[in-house]
């Protein structure tokens, strides 16, 4: 049984001890796995984790150096990887949204032409405002993208809301909600059919305490 | 100064380009066993035409030029079927069955990450005239042939048939818009999102059922005998049993190991009608080929016939038989020759007669010290190198077959050996 030979990516942090979790109560891993934070790898009852940045599983996915992995939506919009994507596990939970100073929201909702906008996620605030016909001007940033509308770099931004805290800390308030965003199993291509009854089985115990 | 190459494209070495040539010409082989005859197709074509026989997305990633005299719209080749699908319309003489095979470079844009290329080497074969199984079968048969020719064992061929989807496409009775949406979700395998789908349409009993096992609906042939018993919809069953007639005639094939049913896999262009497959090798992480059924695509040119075919990646091969050391070939060639005599000619007699023995034969035309010519030869895969005049007399000649080693001979005893 622990001859799984499976590879998972699986982002560092929070996600990483919540993926666990549930691999535990799924009964897909036995015991504990215990976390050295240096470590890059860890071997675990068959399955080999790599850990990685939350933003890096797709290209580990996509292109099979991991078979299967945990990105969230946001992740996944921005990047469109060519993977598929069989459970939702429910974690990781939050949503997409643009976010702005309050007096920002009248500009916002009087038929823009043309707005400034800060964020992590360039494809996704393109994609959005696409649909709706009006033109962005991106700011692509790394960090503390709710600096700039404070700071008059952008009128401003897309970004990921959990609980709303920070966005209030900084004087900003939701303007417009793009999506919620939840993290996904993700499976590559290929394994997805040359391994299909390990991948499967994986798949069914999730399905059984995610839905 | 800038001797950068754009993105998407990139050169293969001597030794690279002959390790692809030979896996093409094993291929072509097969494909000519089986009687079908290459065509060459052109690299341009009308983008109004050419556009006819391709998705939206891929005549999105077409690279476009503008004719300088008539100012339309020109496409680099994006798909080689299309372009079959247009020559065919444009025949006279359209006695059928037609074997066709290619081979050539599509060109299609995609952004510039990881191993992405614009150029794609694709070698494939399409059969052009029946609607029948068998000819889905034969595409199948020809392509797995070619697989063991190059040694590749441990391949698997996943077949589907796309009118699953568009049975489902009537039996649920949706928009456009909602389909397009409810084929991402297949696309994905978005589980999750089919059961919401499911729910908000209101869709229950087997139907349900059916559409929710659809992405994890992968096996072999027990699984489509188990379906059949399983469901009857109207429409669905007969897939079934084309999916299980086309597996007896495989068997017949011998290729009951390698066949693999998925049925969630959409293809992803849209050209395709019935049968589709696409092949894997175990523990490699890109598929290398893919083909299928596209019967109504002849007609957006002209006429109405059904048609299948496929088409190998063959960098992604390539890359397999490379990673696995299954590439044994190396580009030798037989002698090089170094004639240090004033006027050299023994060394164009000699290299004239070895030709016409059907050796390869390489002389040295740059002016240096003879043990340099030697190291150049050996390092540039020549097996034995010929050194005349490095006697007084002429008549005998030095073999060399390392940089040490070598035997002296005359020249009629080494023309009677080779």
């Amino acid at each position: 049984m622990d001859k799984k030979n499976i590879t998972v990516a699986l982002p560092k942090g929070r996600l990483f001890e919540q993926t666990i979790h549930i691999f535990g109560k799924a009964g897909i891993l036995g015991g504990e796995v215990k976390t050295d934070s240096r470590k890059l790898v860890i071997e675990a009852e068959g399955f080999n984790f790599l850990l990685v940045r939350a933003k890096d599983v797709p290209t580990y996915v996509e292109y099979g150096v991991a078979d299967i992995g945990v990105a969230g939506d946001d992740v996944l919009l921005e990047s469109k990887p060519d993977v598929y994507k069989p459970v939702d596990l429910g974690i990781g939970a939050c949503t997409i949204m643009v976010a702005g100073l309050p007096e920002s929201k009248e500009k916002y909702f009087s038929n823009p032409t043309s707005l400034k906008v800060a964020t992590k996620y360039p494809n996704i605030t393109k994609d959005f405002f696409s649909t709706k016909g009006i033109k962005v001007q991106i700011f692509e940033l790394y960090g503390s993208v709710e600096l700039a509308p404070l700071v008059g770099l952008s009128d401003f931004i897309v970004d990921i809301v959990e609980t709303g805290r920070t966005l209030r800390e900084n004087g900003l308030v939701v303007i417009e909600e793009i999506q919620p965003s939840s993290a996904k199993l993700i499976v590559n291509r290929a394994s997805y059919k040359t391994k299909n009854k390990t991948v499967m089985d994986i798949i069914d115990k999730l399905e059984k305490i995610c839905m | 100064m800038n001797i950068d190459l754009p993105a998407g494209v990139r050169t293969f070495s001597r030794a690279e380009t002959f390790e692809i040539k030979q896996i093409i010409k094993k291929i072509n082989n097969v494909f000519e066993q089986w009687a079908y005859e290459e065509i060459k197709l052109p690299f341009f074509e009308y983008l109004s035409v050419h556009s006819r026989g391709l998705d939206e997305e891929i005549t999105g990633k077409s690279f476009k030029i503008v004719d300088r005299s008539s100012g339309e719209i020109l496409s680099l080749r994006a798909d080689f079927t299309a372009q079959i699908a247009r020559y065919y319309s444009s025949l006279k003489n359209k006695e059928l069955p037609k074997r066709y095979y290619y081979t050539g470079t599509i060109f299609r844009y995609s952004p510039p990450k990881g191993d992405n290329l614009w150029e794609k080497v694709q070698t494939g074969i399409e059969l052009i005239g029946s609607r029948s199984l068998e000819a889905d079968a034969e595409v199948i048969a020809v392509a797995s042939q070619s697989l063991k020719t190059l040694d590749i064992k441990n391949f698997q061929i996943d077949i589907n048939n796309t009118r699953i989807f568009s049975t489902l496409k009537e039996l649920l009775q949706i928009t456009e818009e909602e389909y397009s949406a409810f084929m991402e979700y297949v696309k994905n395998r978005e589980i999750y999102n089919l059961k919401r789908f499911i729910s908000k349409k209101n869709i229950g009993g087997s139907l349900k059922d059916f559409i929710i096992e659809l992405p994890k609906l992968q096996g072999n042939i027990s699984l489509i005998n188990y379906l059949t018993d399983k469901y009857s919809i109207k429409g669905i069953t007969e897939i079934f049993n084309q999916l299980n007639q086309i597996y007896s005639i495989l068997k017949e094939y011998e290729l009951s190991e390698q066949i693999v049913f998925d049925l969630g896999e959409p293809k992803e262009i849209s050209y395709y009608t019935g049968i589709v497959f696409e092949i894997f090798i175990k523990d490699f992480k890109k598929p290398i080929g893919h083909g299928g059924r596209y019967d109504n695509l002849i007609s957006k040119y002209d006429g109405d016939v059904p048609a299948t075919g496929f088409a190998f990646d063959v960098l992604s091969m390539w890359e397999y038989l490379r990673n696995s050391n299954l590439i044994r070939e190396k580009n030798y060639k037989d002698f090089f020759i170094i004639d240090i005599t004033p006027d050299k000619k023994l060394a164009y007699r000699l290299g004239k007669h070895l030709r016409e023995k059907g050796y390869k034969v390489g002389r040295d035309i740059i002016n240096r010290d003879f043990k340099e010519s030697l190291r150049f030869a050996f390092n540039n895969r020549y097996k034995k190198v010929i050194v005349i005049g490095l006697d007084s007399t002429e008549k005998s000649i030095y073999i060399y077959s390392t940089e040490e080693n070598f035997e002296r001979k005359s020249i009629q005893e080494f023309l009677k050996e080779v």
